[in-house]
């Protein structure tokens, strides 16, 4: 055991401010005066969470018991029983919201996707460090990598949980950015998804991008079929968006892009959501309305106000202080993380650390993204804050993993 | 190193944009808060502030038996929310089968509702003005997204009974008029509030959660009003104006002690239950918002005025021009028919103008003024009922010359009913003038006493011993000579007088009448005061006509209802109504005889020819069951057997019970004897006693009813 001073408590001290304003705005959100309104498995999750905390206290000191090494061995074996647990959820497993991405086991329900981005980052930064150049360039290590976070991907897709498959595919070009892939490559990677964004929003803030994106990535790589290529890649995202626009979406799907851009387009509809996250943020104020005082909360106004929409909830009762207090700490939790990575001399840490701050990183800007509608509506909690045992568990055993690996780094670095 | 560096300035760029989105999250936050804020805190509290009230039971209204006048009837809505949670397609078609059944309808015509319905919609609504059985069975289907809502309307039991009293309330349930209307805030009760999210076309989208605060049914009211008193009022109020063709009756019973209405009634009248189907003139309550001359009945002020006053006496005899008509300040006054010379007593009896306006003129005008206005007159009375009007009473610097005069006999000035009814309670309530009302107590919905209205006394208008003296007097207008004595009911002593109006149409006096009667009942222990005016009644409109039979009636009904007044009438008469005693008719001429006995309201027959009366059965005296024939022997000549008993110059003293004042003079006189009367109405004693034998000239003292209790007062004084 090492010295218990250099355990990074800020992290965990983090860890406990969130998961605290979580239980606070949980308990406002389901036990509140709106509890007349819901049904009651939903008012017992505030116990639930505090069980999942409980837990994961648990698991935390737990996990620091054991050696890092043991991650990089069991890192394909837990990749493949992760595996063989989401193709059973798929046949077995039981649908929420439409996605059907839960297992049942025991008394409790298990999201299995949450474990699968553990074993995925295990095994695929196993993977890329295990080679002797943990170059990406090596093209067939960066596919066959990809391809390790494609079939989860796909699995996820399946169970028809869109915003968990986001983290997946985001863990693409970090992950291979981290492994030594070159920048304008990278940029190549991720500019479809800046050009779709701006695309959505207005047409022509799309083709800027484009023209922006592939200057950007001639300068910095200089190499013209590459910069071709990413001009294609983003006129086709271009032309690909309006034609699913127009075309292959479903009604629902295109009203709920456009009701991010314009919520007024179907206010009772899509735009519903849109609306009374930013009503509720908006009217809270500076000083929010108090606990348990938010009509919109507590006149369930909110839709998913103890997951997807949670940070509404803060902000209405606890206004603008609220809300900036809980971006802080998220800020301080990333900058301490990738901190931790670059102390790390073993690739395998620094790269399981990174990707680690990346899903909490996705997750946090897409959820107060949709909240503020500067996303489309896409269903992801936040993490630690959200209610959801098994993304609060899974959260915690991510975030363990760091604290594990940081905690033991002096150990961990003579391997390579 | 160099892979060190690399991996470094990757850190930064990734630390970069770490920094650079949490940014752009903030600024959007403060953008939300600051540069959006006011429009979404608006639309916030718009969709917060959504309140719908949630509808307080109205009060019931009860009269003074108890009885439930007024309530509330419930019906059902019932709507449909699709988007609750375990609702299945066989459930929406079990309901709409059951629906179906219980509303006569096809359940394809709820499904049709169901399905045509906008797609988010989460309030469809299916059926209204449902029954309490119907709203039960949908109940114990217990089925999801069902929602029963109640709709209170007001419901007024006996329908067009009191409706004037009651009155009516509008769609929002607020009262119009009546003691709806003063008692509204009493009766409404306080609306709960709950909150509703509304769509964007304004329906009701979705019910958001539990009341935020639950409805305070209204208060009850407990009033003076009594059913059988109102329903009996009604009635003859409607056959007298049916029977007299009037425009419109107005009719108040009150009691003198309290101020307590009994009733209060106007006809034409409507149907609370559907205040619009009738016109809009038949809901309005003539007898507190009517502003008339109220003719003779005035005379009442002028007595009292005069009597305390001391600017007449009771053996004054007023003598009034032959013609019936005198001139004041050049303005012509006549009396109804010319009245002779006439005591003070005769002159109220008679109802004469000329001799009142004479007697006015003693008082000055600001004395007058005093009377008019201290017995309620110029002000409201301030019963609780709304729609009250103050009348008119000119201040005495702005009368002409005339104005007295004029006042006196119910000219100049304008009175409501229920003042002129308020005067005569007070009267009857020995000066003290009671502010009428109709409310006895308000209740909570627990039974609880609010409030309670004791009687309020006003003031005292004159003292005890002038309306003791002047009773007798009022008692008169009902004897047999006076103005009122289509009044009489037998066996009840009531005081009283009638009024008779000229109209001003378009600003003149014309041919058309109100006819009024305004009297207390028994006048010894007055218990009931009751004022009938009609409006514009056919000739002859005199109120004696028209208003004093619908009084008698009344007060033959009430005297029916109330045990204490029919004691009384069994004690004084115990024949009254089942026997009559028979008068003698031995020495009668045929002709005269008939026409006693149709007065009297007895059946005949006659044996014999013509002439006089020989012989009768049964004998004089006697009870005569009602209905039985009364038979009478005539002999040619007025040679009877027994008149050879009689002595020359002298008569055989008939029996003059039972029969009134009017007729027992005639039939004196026909024998030579003089009548010496005291009191009025029905004679129930005389002396000499019948069959005795008188010499004619003398005189027969016959006591009249209507004075009962006083008759001792009176003999000791005279």
């Amino acid at each position: 055991m090492n010295n218990l001073r250099e355990f990074n408590w800020p992290v965990v001290f983090i860890w406990m401010a969130l998961s605290m304003i979580g239980l606070v705005a949980i308990y406002s959100a389901t036990l509140g005066p709106v509890s007349e309104f819901l049904p009651s498995h939903i008012q017992i999750n505030f116990y639930k969470q505090i069980i999942a905390i409980v837990l994961s206290l648990i698991i935390l000191i737990g996990i620091q018991f054991i050696s890092p090494r043991n991650f990089v061995q069991l890192s394909y074996v837990l990749y493949a029983l992760g595996l063989i647990l989401m193709v059973l959820t798929l046949f077995f497993g039981t649908e929420v919201n439409g996605a059907k991405s839960w297992i049942r086991i025991g008394p409790a329900n298990l999201q299995t996707s949450e474990i699968m981005k553990i074993a995925t980052i295990l095994a695929t930064a196993n993977y890329l460090t295990s080679r002797r150049d943990i170059s990406a360039e090596n093209i067939r290590y960066a596919i066959i990598a990809v391809l390790l976070i494609l079939i989860p991907t796909v699995l996820v897709i399946l169970q028809n949980d869109t915003g968990t498959a986001l983290i997946f595919l985001s863990l693409i070009p970090v992950m291979l950015f981290w492994s030594g892939l070159p920048y304008g490559v990278s940029l190549f990677i991720i500019s479809p998804a800046i050009i779709i964004y701006m695309t959505v929003i207005q047409w022509y803030l799309g083709l800027i991008a484009a023209f922006i994106l592939s200057a950007s990535i001639f300068f910095i790589q200089r190499r013209v079929w590459l910069t071709v290529t990413s001009f294609i890649t983003g006129i086709l995202s271009i032309a690909g968006v309006q034609l699913a626009l127009t075309k292959i979406l479903q009604k629902h799907q295109i009203a709920r892009i456009a009701a991010f851009t314009d919520p007024s387009y179907d206010p009772m509809g899509a735009g519903w959501n849109v609306i009374q996250a930013k009503t509720a943020l908006g009217s809270g104020g500076f000083y929010g309305k108090g606990f348990m005082q938010g009509t919109q909360t507590q006149l369930k106004f909110l839709p998913a106000q103890w997951t997807d929409f949670v940070i509404c909830v803060v902000g209405e009762e606890f206004g603008f202080i609220g809300t900036t207090l809980i971006i802080f700490l998220f800020l301080f939790l990333f900058m301490r993380l990738l901190k931790m990575a670059s102390n790390h001399k073993h690739p395998f840490a620094q790269l399981v650390t990174v990707s680690i701050t990346t899903v909490f990183f996705i997750h946090f800007i897409i959820n107060v993204g949709s909240a503020s509608a500067m996303l489309p509506v896409i269903g992801l909690p936040l993490p630690f804050i959200s209610y959801g045992g098994s993304a609060f568990l899974a959260n915690t055993l991510m975030l363990s993993i760091c604290l594990n690996m940081d905690f033991y780094k002096r150990e961990f670095s003579i391997y390579r | 190193m160099e892979n060190r560096t690399a991996i470094l300035s990757r850190m930064f760029i990734i630390l970069g944009l770490v920094l650079l989105i949490p940014c752009a999250l903030a600024f959007q936050l403060i953008r939300i808060n600051y540069l959006e804020g006011d429009g979404l805190r608006e639309l916030w509290s718009k969709q917060a502030i959504e309140m719908q009230p949630i509808p307080a039971q109205r009060g019931n209204i009860y009269d003074a038996n108890g009885t439930l006048l007024a309530t509330n009837s419930v019906d059902y809505k019932i709507a449909f929310d699709p988007k609750v949670e375990g609702v299945s397609l066989e459930k929406i078609k079990a309901l709409c089968k059951n629906l179906g059944k219980l509303t006569n309808r096809s359940s394809r015509y709820y499904l049709q509702k169901i399905n045509s319905a906008p797609k988010r919609s989460r309030y469809i609504v299916l059926a209204k003005n449902l029954s309490i059985l119907v709203k039960n069975k949908i109940d114990a289907l217990n089925l999801e997204g069902v929602i029963i809502e109640e709709n209170y309307r007001r419901k007024y039991t006996f329908g067009s009974l009191a409706a004037h009293a009651i009155g009516f309330v509008n769609h929002e349930m607020n009262g119009r008029i009546g003691l709806e209307a003063y008692y509204n805030d009493a009766l409404k009760g306080e609306d709960g509030v709950r909150q509703v999210r509304k769509d964007p076309h304004n329906r009701v989208f979705e019910f958001v959660g539990a009341p935020k605060k639950l409805p305070q049914n209204g208060y009850s009211l407990n009033t003076t009003i009594d059913a059988y008193m109102q329903a009996i009022l009604e009635d003859e109020l409607k056959a007298g104006v049916q029977k007299h063709k009037a425009r419109y009756g107005t009719g108040i019973i009150m009691d003198p002690k309290t101020g307590a209405i009994k009733a209060i009634a106007n006809y034409p009248t409507y149907d609370p239950n559907y205040p619009g189907s009738d016109e809009d003139e038949n809901r309005r309550n003539f007898a507190v918002s009517d502003m008339v001359e109220p003719g003779s009945t005035m005379k009442l002020v002028t007595a009292i005025a005069a009597v305390e006053q001391k600017v007449v006496n009771f053996e004054e005899i007023f003598e009034t021009p032959e013609n019936g008509e005198t001139e004041i300040h050049g303005l012509t006054l006549r009396d109804h028919d010319p009245l002779g010379n006439l005591t003070f007593q005769e002159v109220i009896q008679k109802s004469s103008n000329v001799a009142t306006a004479e007697i006015a003129m003693r008082l000055k005008p600001e004395v007058f003024y005093q009377y008019v206005r201290n017995l309620g007159f110029g002000t409201q009375s301030n019963i609780d009922i709304s729609g009250e009007e103050s009348g008119q009473l000119a201040k005495p610097y702005n009368w002409s010359l005339v104005t007295l005069p004029w006042m006196a006999h119910g000219y100049e000035i304008l009175t409501t009913p229920i003042q002129v009814a308020q005067a005569y309670a007070a009267f009857a309530n020995d000066g003290k003038l009671m502010r009428p009302y109709l409310v006895e107590s308000i209740e909570d919905g627990k039974g609880n006493t609010i409030e309670i209205n004791k009687p309020e006394q006003i003031r005292r208008v004159a003292k005890q011993s002038t309306l003791r003296k002047l009773l007798p007097v009022f008692e008169s207008v009902v004897a047999d000579s006076g103005t009122g004595d289509l009044a009489q009911v037998e066996g009840l002593s009531i005081a009283g007088k009638t009024g008779t109006a000229k109209k001003v149409v378009d600003g003149r006096y014309t041919n058309k009448y109100r006819g009024s009667f305004a009297g207390f009942f028994p006048s010894t222990d007055p218990k009931y005061v009751c004022y009938i005016l009609l409006d514009e009644p056919g000739w002859p409109g005199y109120g004696g006509y028209t208003a004093a039979p619908i009084f008698k009636n009344i007060a033959l009904r009430i005297a029916g209802l109330d045990d204490d007044i029919q004691r009384q009438i069994i004690e004084d008469e115990p024949a009254s109504t089942q026997f009559t005693l028979t008068p003698s008719l031995k020495g009668l001429p045929k002709k005269q005889a008939e026409e006693l006995l149709s007065q009297l309201n007895i059946p005949h027959s006659f044996s014999g020819k013509s002439g006089y009366i020989k012989e009768q059965d049964p004998q004089a005296g006697t009870p005569l069951n009602k209905g039985k024939r009364l038979h009478l022997m005539l002999s040619e000549t007025y040679t009877a057997a027994d008149s050879a008993t009689i002595k020359k110059g002298y008569a055989e003293i008939p029996e003059l019970r039972g029969l009134n004042m009017r007729q027992a003079t005639t039939l004196l006189a026909n024998l030579g004897l003089d009548a010496s009367i005291i009191g009025s109405g029905t004679i129930y004693a005389q002396y000499p006693k019948a069959g005795e034998l008188l010499r004619q000239g003398y005189s027969v003292t016959v006591r009249g009813k209507a004075k009962s209790l006083n008759t001792l007062t009176q003999t000791s004084k005279r």
